[in-house]
């Protein structure tokens, strides 16, 4: 009896968290009743893709006027459209602050997107309510970057790893612990960890504590962000190991956030390079490390530094910082720091174009329409340099004397 | 008693007597460092007068609840003139420890540096009757006089530069001061005028506007240019940068590194480089030094690093990143367990529990350092004399249980 009681301040506590994730659990666990079928499951079978993003926005209100409504907004996610396999892995790239997580974010419904569609599983999911996101909770998890503030300081690794199951009823009661050993042995945790609190643990343990938890749901399709940035060169190759290991051993779909190029080469079947928001490029790995297309992309790859002091890279070095994406360049987000820029990019926004099967890019050069036509853009461009021109000389104008308009007349 | 230390476990008793002598110890090396000594006592002679830095057999200690934390045990390596040395290891492995010590600004009073020397090749000094080359033991050193150097001679560079700039003032204002400090009687205006020509120098293009924001509207790039002109400013001969690009996206740590390195060869410095990331050295570094539980377990030139690593540490490290140069889709190689936490090692290898070639021998003491080559020195009982049959025994057999 005391255990029980116990267990349930625990959960209290958890519930008290501010994290998203615990909210929506919080929703669910008070909603014990699943309404009937919300969605038809009959696609579901038939769907290729496990994951299919089309035009997905996210955008952020940052100022506010006093009726609550949005003056000005940073658009973390601007269109980005993919579809995934089931059972393959797709890396998401960029610099800090280009909306990474914020997209791996949407995808799992813990931010209400803006625009655009998220269909899992062959089911539209992107508006559907809490009550009926419950059906796909399970099906989607989410690990994170930092395994030092994600676990619950109060509660046993077995509580842990096994809450969600009894939430969500995966095993009949009996069973539970033995199903959540079964798990922590996956995940190359040993079984008397079960009563051991997280604190005791070092990162790379904790990881794979945060790994099981996810795993223990049954999970379809598991969204990484950054799940080995901060550990060890030694411990990120013991759980990129186990996370191969676990894909294939049980046909997991990843979406894996990274800002290190060479862990997202290793581990991903294609990859989606975004800048402030917008996709830039997307292909399968081998095709886009062999054969990058867009200025950012070979930028970003050149950048990497090479374990060997021989190998000097040719680099296409960035100048300057990445803008601030509440407000973004006009025409190309990227023109600011691109080394090919042409009068076109800076007003005209290119167009996401597949240049080859399957190998996306957003970026004039490999754009015909604009190619044939660069003479006109520049008259173009020189028209808007113009016009601007005009106005801030009547600006200016207006400054200087504040009367201008009313003497006139 | 075994039972217990394996379990991590302190008895009251034992944790009252460990109280116990971290106050005597703490006390007699806060004293120490507060004594009025003649400079005979921490001044010593190079061993080649073109180091800058020669650290040799450095020990910091931190006197925890837990018992004695041997963070740096036993350190020794030297920084050349006009060179980049890069320091290698994981996180706990006793790189900062090492830095903070060159500095004195480990964390008193539980750290402590408690023994070795580190000897910096001041100018000032000249040289003893033998022609020998003098210079400060900074380990011995007392607080007031390394203020001489601290700053000025060997400056710092840190991975979160938010930490070491002040929220409340204008980057101008702190650049200004660090001008006051080392040219006392510094007008100003001159001062200004330093500060925006530093700022110019490490690539900000409007130093004006950089002169007047605060630090927290910079981005974490900027704010790491201005790091890098703050340690510049007084024309150090040794700067420290302790993981300076951690803390950056790539196309950003390209920049840095590439502008460290213009600055390296233009003011002729040396840069001790720590970093946990092989790329970032392979790219700088002319010498590097493999640390592993507050001990060098291997040193040399990058490319005896890179291309003849003979302790197995430095070949796992090598070979658990995956390369972005390569398509294998083989298993990474990963190195079982983790660091150790440097409280009452057994005097036995420190990676024994780790490494995939472990031997009885290896057991029993902890290894000497052997030399490879004039510049090649690594601390491994399979390339010490004598000790190779031993240990290649088991190195085949459990080689052979790795491919399986
Ligand atoms: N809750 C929020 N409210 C307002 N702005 C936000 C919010 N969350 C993120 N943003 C902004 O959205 C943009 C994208 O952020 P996001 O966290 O997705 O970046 P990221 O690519 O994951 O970066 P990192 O590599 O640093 O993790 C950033 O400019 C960020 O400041
Ligand atoms: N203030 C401190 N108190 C106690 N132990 C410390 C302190 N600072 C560092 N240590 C210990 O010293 C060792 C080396 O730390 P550090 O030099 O920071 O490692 P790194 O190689 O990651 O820079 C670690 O085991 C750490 O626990
Ligand atoms: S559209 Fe223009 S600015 Fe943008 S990446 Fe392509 S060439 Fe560069
Ligand atoms: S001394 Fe022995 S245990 Fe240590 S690294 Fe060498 S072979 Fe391995
Ligand atoms: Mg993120
Ligand atoms: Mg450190």
């Amino acid at each position: 009896m005391p255990k029980q009681k116990k267990q349930e301040q625990q959960q209290e506590e958890k519930l008290n968290e501010a994290s998203p994730v615990e909210e929506i659990q919080t929703a669910e666990i008070v909603n014990e009743e699943v309404p009937a079928e919300v969605v038809n499951e009959e696609n579901a079978a038939e769907s290729e893709y496990i994951l299919e993003v089309e035009n997905l926005n996210k955008i952020f209100p940052i100022t506010k006027n006093i009726f609550g409504k949005p003056t000005s907004v940073l658009k973390a996610v601007n269109n980005v459209s993919f579809k995934v396999k089931r059972g393959t892995t797709i890396g998401v790239v960029g610099e800090s602050g280009c909306g990474k997580t914020t997209l791996g974010r949407t995808i799992l419904r813990l931010y209400d997107a803006d625009g655009g569609k998220i269909i899992f599983n062959g089911n539209d999911i992107t508006k559907l309510k809490r009550k009926e996101m419950r059906k796909y909770r399970t099906d989607i998890q989410l690990i994170f970057q930092d395994p030092y503030s994600s676990l619950p300081p109060r509660m046993t690794v077995g509580g842990i790893i096994g809450e969600a199951v009894k939430v969500h009823k995966i095993v009949p009661k009996a069973e539970h612990s033995e199903y959540v050993r079964s798990i922590m042995d996956k995940c190359g945790l040993r079984p008397q960890f079960y009563d051991r609190y997280p604190h005791e643990f070092s990162g790379g343990q904790r990881q794979r504590i945060c790994i099981a938890r996810a795993l223990a749901v049954k999970p379809k399709l598991i969204v990484c962000d950054e799940p080995v940035s901060a550990l060890d060169v030694s411990i990120q190759a013991q759980i990129i190991n186990l996370l191969k290991e676990l894909q294939e051993t049980m046909g997991l779909t990843y979406v894996f956030i990274s800002h290190d190029l060479s862990v997202v080469k290793y581990i991903t079947d294609q990859i989606l390079v975004m800048y402030l928001g917008n996709v830039m490029e997307l292909a399968e790995t081998d095709e886009i490390f062999d054969n990058p297309l867009h200025p950012y992309t070979q930028a970003l790859f050149s950048a990497v530094p090479v374990p060997d002091p021989d190998v000097k890279m040719k680099r296409v070095m960035l100048e300057g910082d990445i803008p601030s994406p509440v407000n973004p360049p006009k025409g190309c987000k990227f023109h600011t720091r691109c080394s090919k820029c042409m009068s076109a990019c800076k007003f005209k926004e290119p167009k996401y174009l597949e240049v080859k099967p399957n190998h996306f890019v957003a970026c004039h050069l490999y754009d015909e329409e604009v190619m044939n036509n660069l003479e006109e853009c520049d008259r173009e461009w020189e028209r808007i340099l113009k016009e601007e021109e005009e106005k801030r000389a009547i600006e200016n104008e207006k400054r200087k004397f504040p009367f201008f308009g009313k003497k006139k007349n | 008693m075994a039972k217990k230390k394996d379990t991590n476990y302190i008895s009251i008793k034992e944790s009252r007597a460990i109280l116990k002598n971290n106050m005597r110890q703490m006390r007699y090396y806060e004293k120490r460092k507060r004594r009025k000594l003649p400079e005979s006592e921490y001044t010593s002679v190079m061993r080649d007068e073109n180091n800058i830095i020669e650290l040799d057999g450095l020990e910091t200690c931190f006197f925890t609840d837990n018992g004695t934390v041997m963070s740096v045990n036993g350190v020794s390596f030297d920084i050349p003139k006009n060179k980049i040395v890069g320091v290698v290891g994981e996180s706990g492995c006793g790189k900062s420890v090492t830095s903070f010590s060159i500095m004195q600004l480990v964390q008193a009073p539980q750290g402590q540096v408690t023994g070795g020397q580190i000897r910096f090749n001041a100018d000032e000094l000249g040289y003893d009757e033998e022609g020998r080359k003098r210079a400060y033991d900074i380990a011995k050193m007392p607080t007031e006089e390394m203020y001489k150097i601290r700053g000025k001679d060997i400056t710092m560079i840190f991975q979160e530069p938010m930490t070491s700039l002040n929220p409340v003032f204008t980057i101008g204002f702190q650049l200004d001061e660090v001008s006051f400090l080392h040219t006392p009687g510094i007008s100003k205006e001159d001062a200004k005028k330093k500060s925006l020509e530093m700022l110019d120098k490490v690539g900000i293009s409007i130093p004006e506007r950089v002169y007047k924001s605060y630090p927290h509207e910079l981005s974490g790039g900027m704010r790491q240019r201005v790091m890098i002109a703050m340690a510049l400013a007084g024309n150090p001969k040794l700067i420290i940068a302790d993981e300076p690009t951690t803390a950056l996206d790539v196309t950003i740590q390209a920049q840095i590194l590439e502008l460290l390195k213009e600055l390296q060869k233009e003011q002729g410095c040396s840069i001790m480089l720590i970093t946990h990331d092989l790329g970032v050295i392979a790219e700088m570094a002319d010498e590097v030094v493999v640390m592993y539980a507050g001990r060098v377990i291997e040193k040399g030139t990058a490319q005896d690093i890179f291309h003849r690593p003979l302790h197995p540490y430095t070949i796992g490290l090598q070979k658990s990143k995956p390369l972005i140069t390569s398509s294998s889709q083989e298993p990474l190689y990963s190195i079982p367990g983790q660091v150790p936490n440097p409280i009452n090692l057994p005097d036995r290898c420190y990676f024994w529990n780790r490494c995939p070639q472990c031997g009885p021998k290896c057991m029993n003491r902890y290894p000497s350092e052997t030399k490879i080559s004039d510049t090649h020195y690594v601390s491994c009982y399979l390339h010490e004399e004598g000790g190779e049959s031993k240990c290649q025994s088991k190195k085949s057999k459990s080689s052979s249980k790795k491919k399986n």
